[in-house]
């Protein structure tokens, strides 16, 4: 992909997902059931993945990006998953929780760590989120 | 009865996951990102997040087998950058320390080396640092300068193994030997002066522990006595008069009947008559009493040394279903007061989870054509022996090339491919000629082609002799005596026997490659390996 397609696809995700919050915000107390389609257009565009990707698991997602963005298969980033942060930290577990800050930011609500961290699901996320909204 | 069989110790191992969150949003030479990347809540759940992986990765039952491994509560320690080592913290970590084995350490994001060094030299515990992306030599050099264990691994894989090394220690350091001597304590003169030269060194270099009785007591206590009243010497022992002793009472002896029923019922084919087997059944239940009285779980008895008492001809008993049926329940029990090769079963054991077999050792190579040589026709006497198997494994050999070694004794059991398998098919048979002295009788033909380690420690206890082989059949199904064996493909047999000459005549072997385990538990031991 050149160079210009990557940022036409990059400005493309920011706005599905600039979308997708706007369409959770525009909903008073939203539910789970109404957050979860939004929370995964929102999450599918920012790991610039299309609706073909069937799992829920947020960190299959995440894989499932960085091996497509890599162009190697899943289970090759398991042994080449180094840290470009001098800190141990896996590209996985990194570039989740960075996505659900940003979601969380762009919502305005701040969710606790624990309850962030035991979430395995697109669909646990959405159920989470829904409550501090 | 409650003896601790080796085979079940676990490793009790602690997980620790050391994690940092930074307090303050700043940018530094050891910090780096933009936005969320330089929060507290970013650290704490990319780190949480790791702490959640490794903690379900403690349940993967394909890497870590839960009936090796004890994982104890996972212990989280948080902390941010001022790198304070906080004594709490330690208290944590070294809470019931007794009963903690190795510590595992999951490693979070970012700068906990300090703290890692420091716990690996208070509480002086092996540690085996979780793969991590990056840098883990730093820790494993700290760690390793102040003179602790330390591990370095790359996958889970490698911990699993490291874990399995420190397991078998940890069962070398939990076995007590029963050695019933006579002429000597450490080593047998007339069958095994291969043994350990000082019982004191082993002791020292692998924790284990000897406790001796006197192979009369064992063999009186054989005597079924319903009624033993103190200080009287008619319903007592002879060698230790008016003392109650552990010979079978009517209870026993009904357990004793009911395991010799088994036995025959179980086997393929029995020529022995049941009076006879059941003074067998007896003797092993009697030793395994004398084991439990003594806090044993490992067994030696001399050959030879007993042999010229005639006491095992008058009680009509030799040991070698004691050292089978041991085996198969994870009790090392070696025959002729070998305890280099009864040390060397725990070990095969310890990482095969299989009951090991030992033997002489002769070098397997049996001329072609009608004369196979003195040494097979002296040995096995057999019609089937001389008739089927010396011809079946000449073709073998015309067929496959190679060099080979036959190891023999009447001590196979049927757990060579499992604590947990069915019983493999056996026979009964007996092991003197005037048919007393029960045997188990394996037909090794039906593991042709399987892998075997062979193993022995040398008289010093400072070597490992090592090997690896593939079964190519067996010989002495049929036969009585110590004429029973497996002949296994070796890679030089010169290199073998030139090899073995400084360790010894037994070894012992068991089912599967064990060879890369038994280097690490070499070094371990700070112990060489010789390998054949």
């Amino acid at each position: 992909m050149s160079y210009l397609n990557v940022l036409k696809r990059l400005k493309a995700a920011d706005e599905v997902s600039a979308a997708e919050v706007k369409a959770i915000l525009s909903m008073d107390h939203p539910s789970e059931g109404q957050v979860y389609p939004h929370l995964r257009g929102y999450l599918l565009s920012r790991f610039l993945l299309d609706d073909s990707v069937q799992t829920d698991d947020l960190k299959k997602l995440v894989s499932s990006s960085i091996s497509k963005s890599l162009e190697i298969s899943e289970g090759d980033l398991d042994v080449t998953d180094l840290s470009d942060r001098c800190i141990s930290a896996p590209s996985v577990e990194t570039k989740l929780a960075l996505a659900m800050l940003k979601f969380e930011e762009a919502l305005g609500i701040k969710v606790d760590v624990m309850e962030r961290v035991n979430c395995v699901t697109v669909a646990d996320y959405a159920g989470v989120v829904s409550r501090y909204l | 009865m409650s003896i601790k069989p080796i085979k079940d110790i676990k490793l009790n191992v602690r997980p620790v996951s050391v994690v940092l969150y930074h307090d303050y949003v700043f940018e530094g030479p050891c910090r780096f990102g933009e936005g969320p990347q330089l929060t507290y809540d970013f650290d704490k759940t990319v780190n949480l997040m790791m702490c959640k992986a490794f903690e379900e990765s403690l349940t993967d039952a394909s890497v870590f087998d839960p009936k090796k491994i004890n994982f104890l509560p996972h212990i989280l320690i948080e902390r941010n950058e001022e790198f304070i080592v906080k004594d709490e913290d330690m208290e944590k970590v070294g809470e019931d320390i007794e009963n903690v084995d190795a510590f595992y350490i999951h490693v979070g994001m970012s700068r906990t080396y300090d703290f890692m060094i420091e716990m690996a030299e208070r509480f002086n515990k092996p540690v085996i640092l979780g793969p991590t992306m990056a840098i883990d030599t730093i820790t494993t050099a700290a760690i390793a300068a102040t003179g602790r264990k330390v591990y370095p691994v790359r996958t889970v894989q490698d911990v699993a193994r490291h874990f399995d090394v420190l397991r078998v220690k940890k069962m070398m350091n939990n076995l007590a030997v029963l050695c019933a001597a006579r002429l000597n304590s450490n080593r047998s003169f007339p069958s095994a002066p291969d043994g350990f030269l000082s019982t004191e060194d082993v002791t020292k270099r692998m924790g284990i522990r000897f406790r001796y009785t006197d192979p009369h007591e064992i063999l009186d206590s054989t005597v079924p006595r319903p009624v033993q009243t103190a200080y009287d010497e008619e319903t007592t022992n002879h060698t230790t008069p008016g003392r109650i002793g552990l010979n079978p009472n009517d209870e026993d002896m009904a357990v004793i009947e009911k395991i010799t029923d088994e036995f025959i019922a179980g086997a393929a084919e029995v020529e022995m008559d049941r009076e006879l087997i059941m003074r067998s059944v007896k003797a092993w239940y009697v030793v395994n009493k004398f084991m439990d009285h003594l806090d044993c779980n490992a067994f030696t008895i001399p050959c030879p040394d007993v042999c010229a008492t005639r006491r095992l001809n008058k009680e009509k008993i030799t040991f070698c279903l004691t050292h089978s049926l041991n085996q198969e329940i994870g009790i090392p029990s070696a025959c002729e007061y070998d305890i280099p090769a009864l040390v060397t079963q725990a070990i095969l054991m310890g990482f095969s989870g299989k009951a090991p077999y030992m033997g002489n050792c002769e070098f397997g190579n049996i001329p072609q054509g009608d004369d196979p040589g003195a040494f097979w026709s002296a040995m096995f006497v057999h019609e089937a022996s001389k008739n089927e198997d010396i011809p079946f494994l000449q073709k073998q050999q015309a067929e496959k090339g190679g060099d080979y070694v036959i190891v023999t004794h009447a001590v196979p059991n049927r757990k060579f491919k499992g604590f947990d398998a069915e019983n493999a098919p056996y026979a009964i048979r007996s092991f003197a000629r005037s048919g007393f002295g029960a045997t188990i009788r394996y037909d090794f033909k039906q593991d042709i082609g399987q892998v075997v380690t062979l193993m022995r420690i040398d008289p010093l206890c400072r070597k490992f002799f090592i090997a690896k082989g593939e079964v190519i059949g067996g010989i002495g199904y049929k036969d009585t005596n110590c004429s029973e064996g497996v002949v296994v493909k070796i890679r030089d047999h010169a290199d073998f026997f030139r090899k073995q000459s400084y360790f010894g005549n037994h070894v012992p072997l068991v089912y599967g490659d064990y060879v890369e385990e038994l280097k690490a538990l070499a070094e371990e031991f700070d112990m060489e390996v010789v390998e054949a």
